[in-house]
């Protein structure tokens, strides 16, 4: 077995920040000279760990049990996304769906007090007895990381003994700010630990597709239509995937990804160790970002031209439905939130549909959303900017003042503002390449067509804040001065 | 029996303390613990049940100190002492309520000493500390409740026509808010008033004023023993334990007729309510007879439930339990009770019972029980598919449907529950 060599957090690798409060130009300003530099809040609110996302990241993998080694608190959002993975068989043709496979090893006081290893050892041995995987993820936790269990000893020896390969995925949630660490803790497993050290032999028209679980078989079915025109075969990983398709990983003539922010740091070490090249270029939310996506893609395996044939025959087809979207859309002013790569690619489809952005709320940033953010500065000059991972009393305060006519993001807290919303991330419906472009058009026409569930509920329900922060300084509760 | 668990059908301490505290009206929750604990614990206990999202306050709405490595290293008094006063700033309610996760209760933060600060300075705040390595949910509630029993009840006069009712644990109980309205209801037609703490508004006044008690009425066989025992010393509030959910009219009017026997209510009064009552459900079931069938079912889920489930279905209901699983690792005095309660049941050869809390154990158990109907959480449809025999999910988690004001409890939550489970499929 091969040594685990641990990724550094997004903080120190690419400079990622989540706190930060104010306008486009002057965002942009700031990172072109490298002067952004990180913070926290005095006030803030609950978050969603690395742990969450790299439970998010393997639940749906094939063959797999996932060990949380863990109170059972941090299985929670298992259990939630084991009913999506269920939907998700269904819409992938299985007629009796199973469920995810996850355990905790359920540290106790005592465990605290005495270290997990010997039951985590139990709990690898107790799976490969009940349910012979192929892949078991040990997951690390808070708890088990503060009375440091030596979670990888014990993997290295028990591995002798078991048939499934063991990884160790370190995703201790007190470890980043930044929860799209927890991706590259996944990666980094599937690297050290089923990838061999030589690359496959080549296919030169595999591509691997990096797919994070929240890309629904809609977007795969569309992706894999854009691809498949212009003779690329679509490798998704981890999503869905079984041990064969990871391994085949190396194996491919290129690698992209629906996200660049899930699986940037896989990419790049596909690269600098198998010669892999791989795309730098945004998710294919909207049309221009897909049209890009696309050509980059199809640049790395020779394609260009059909790539380019292609784009051209998909515009036609979409035009007369965004030409009508546009008037249904125009001059709505909108607020975009959520995580970087989607909420600034999100901003662009908005610009293509006429609507004007006001505010934008990423979960972080930094250089992977820095060309990004110029593209919107391009298309719409100045807007207010936060950073923030989640801290939805911030955001609150800001649509207050911006008094937006269409919110685009998650929209669990903003109903009870009045403000109708459509999100760009859904567990049923398009949001990626042509097709996407033109689903959520349609969602973001339908929320502006009828607001009455948000309006409604606002005159009965109100948001937990007090009225007096409404009249405060957003970035009040911004520690700029220390740098963490 | 293996010490793993798989599949959890419950979150941690934490989980089910933030459930409670985040249901008392106008009360903030204040989090001492990992980034990622809140929302962790609202998926993980209420998107899981039946998608009962963050209402108020949950999930990435609850302050948090977010403890990160500098805290786990240097301590994170002084966080907390920076989030408390700035959540005072910012979010608007009456009570706040500082629960601890793993890593402050592994680092020994002094989480007391700063909350006395508080309170001198006349904030209302409760704590508790709730590591989520101390148990599960149902831990987490006890300790809820023992914290305000503690440090927020106040000594009153008494009020005889008074009750708090408690062992309905928000979430772990998927109907909770059903079945704690439709309890209320039939307790108010007895004349009392009702404090939930979970329901119609209540929350830092009732906590305060429940010693005005006349009765503490728990509905668990093993749940609230510490509470239960401060209230009585400190407040002189006797309890009546009912060890399961009342479901339909043989258990509902068993549960009336021993609360009005104990608070001495009008024989008469409680006689009309029980007639009356029993008498609307039967208006309902024998519409039913052309549709009646009879299953073997299974059974999986808390004590509470699988009692009142079990009881129902069996003595008014005709239905066979073939095996009952309970998931909520009940001391054991309560076991001994639950296994006689369900060895007596009227009518029927007593089931298997089995305690775990480990899927993998309870799918085998189905599989050898050779049920004709599953009632279980959202993870036993899975082995209801293999069988294919009917399946409904009663119990924690459920992921397949909705679930808002829908209650199982009383006389018309037996009413939902056969509507639930006899929909001809």
């Amino acid at each position: 077995m091969s040594v685990n060599v641990l990724v550094e957090n997004r903080e120190e690798r690419l400079n990622s920040i989540i706190a930060y409060g104010g306008v486009s130009t002057e965002i942009l300003g700031k990172f072109k000279e490298k002067c952004l530099k990180n913070a926290d809040r005095s006030f803030t609110q609950a978050f969603q760990c690395q742990q969450m996302t790299s439970i998010l990241t393997l639940i749906t993998v094939k063959d797999a049990v996932m060990l949380i080694h863990a109170p059972v608190g941090c299985t929670g959002c298992a259990s939630f996304m084991n009913s999506a993975f269920r939907r998700g068989q269904i819409l992938r043709g299985v007629k009796n769906p199973i469920n995810a496979k996850w355990v905790a090893t359920d540290l106790d006081e005592s465990d605290v007090i005495h270290g997990g290893e010997e039951k985590l050892r139990e709990a690898i041995l107790e799976i490969e007895k009940r349910h012979k995987p192929k892949i078991i993820f040990v997951l690390t936790s808070c708890a088990s990381g503060i009375i440091g269990d030596d979670v990888e000893g014990v993997i290295a020896n028990v591995s002798k003994e078991v048939d499934a390969k063991v990884l160790p995925v370190n995703c201790e949630g007190f470890k980043t700010k930044i929860t799209a660490t927890g991706y590259d803790a996944c990666y980094n497993a599937i690297l050290n630990h089923i990838l061999d050290e030589e690359p496959k032999p080549k296919d030169p028209n595999l591509v691997n597709v990096l797919s994070p679980f929240s890309i629904n078989k809609k977007d795969h079915i569309e992706l894999e239509r854009l691809l498949s025109a212009i003779g690329i075969k679509a490798n998704f990983v981890p999503a869905y995937a079984g041990l064969e398709d990871i391994e085949r990983i190396t194996s491919a003539a290129a690698t992209t990804t629906v996200c660049h922010v899930h699986g940037e740091y896989f990419m790049d070490v596909l690269e600098k160790k198998y010669g892999i090249p791989y795309t730098r270029e945004v998710m294919p939310l909207g049309i221009e970002s897909t049209d890009k996506w696309l050509l980059e893609v199809a640049g790395l395996v020779g394609k260009t031209k059909e790539a380019k044939e292609l784009i051209k025959k998909e515009h036609e087809r979409i035009k007369p439905e965004i030409d009508y979207l546009k008037s249904q859309l125009k001059g709505k002013r909108a607020f975009i939130s959520g995580g970087p790569a989607r909420a600034t690619t999100a901003g662009t489809l908005a610009q293509e549909l006429g609507i004007e952005l006001v505010g934008l709320h990423l979960y972080h940033f930094d250089e992977l959303v820095g060309e990004e953010i110029k593209r919107l500065v391009e298309s719409y000059g100045s807007f207010n900017v936060s950073v923030a991972n989640m801290q939805p009393f911030e955001q609150a305060n800001l649509i207050q003042r911006l008094k937006p006519d269409l919110f685009i993001g998650v929209g669990t807290w903003i109903a009870k503002q009045g403000i109708t919303s459509a999100s760009v991330l859904d567990q049923l419906r398009n949001s990626l390449g042509y097709e996407g472009a033109l689903v959520v058009g349609r969602k973001l026409a339908d929320a502006v067509k009828n607001p009455s569930f948000g309006e409604k509920l606002a005159k009965w329900r109100k948001l937990p804040y007090k009225q007096e922060w409404f009249d405060e300084n957003p970035f009040k509760y911004l520690k700029l001065e220390e740098v963490v | 029996m293996g010490k793993i668990v798989e599949s959890p059908r419950y979150s941690c301490t934490l989980g089910g303390a933030l459930a409670t505290v985040r249901n008392f009206y106008r009360t903030i929750p204040i989090l001492h613990a990992g980034p990622g604990c809140g929302p962790q614990v609202t998926m993980g206990q209420s998107s899981t049940a039946g998608y009962q999202g963050v209402g108020y306050i949950g999930g990435n709405g609850i302050p948090s100190t977010n403890m990160y490595e500098k805290e786990v290293i240097f301590g994170g008094e002084a966080r907390l002492r920076e989030l408390i006063q700035s959540t005072t700033e910012i979010m608007e309610g009456d009570f706040y309520f500082v629960l601890t996760g793993c890593t402050s209760d592994i680092i020994g933060d002094n989480v007391e000493a700063i909350v006395e600060e508080y309170r001198q300075k006349g904030i209302p705040v409760g704590y508790a500390e709730t590591a989520g390595f101390k148990g599960n949910s149902y831990y987490g509630y006890e300790l809820v409740l023992e914290a305000l029993a503690k440090q927020v009840v106040k000594p009153y006069e008494k009020d005889p026509q008074l009750v708090n009712l408690f062992g309905i644990v928000p979430y772990q109980d998927i109907n909770w808010q059903g079945n704690i309205e439709e309890i209320s209801r039939l307790l108010k037609k007895l004349g009392l008033k009702v404090n939930t703490f979970l329901s119609d508004k209540q929350g830092l006044n009732t906590i305060q004023s429940s010693s005005k008690a006349a009765l503490n009425i728990i509905l668990s066989p093993w749940l609230a023993k510490k509470a239960a025992d401060i209230y009585e010393e400190a407040f002189d509030v006797p309890y009546l334990r009912f060890p399961g959910l009342p479901i339909g009219p043989t258990a509902t009017s068993d549960f009336l007729q021993k609360v009005g026997d104990f608070l001495e209510i009008d024989s008469n009064l409680v006689r009309e309510v029980i007639h009356e009552e029993s008498d609307y459900v039967y208006h309902y079931f024998e519409r039913l007879t052309e549709i009646y069938v009879r299953y073997n079912f299974a059974i999986i889920g808390d004590s509470n439930n699988v009692l009142g489930l079990t009881k129902f279905l069996a003595e008014d209901f005709g239905q066979i339990p073939v095996l009952v699983v309970i998931t909520d690792s009940p001391d054991d005095k309560a076991r001994n009770e639950i296994v006689e309660i369900l060895s007596g049941l009227e009518c029927v050869v007593p089931p298997k019972i089995v305690f775990t809390k480990d899927q993998w154990e309870i799918k085998n158990e189905v599989i050898k029980a050779k049920p004709t109907y599953i009632l279980g959480s959202s993870l036993d449809r899975e082995v209801a598919q293999e069988l294919s025999v009917p399946f409904q999910s009663v119990s924690f988690p459920v992921t397949d449907r909705l679930v808002m004001n829908r209650a199982y409890a009383g006389y018309r939550g037996s009413i939902t529950l056969i509507e639930d489970l006899f929909t001809p499929r």
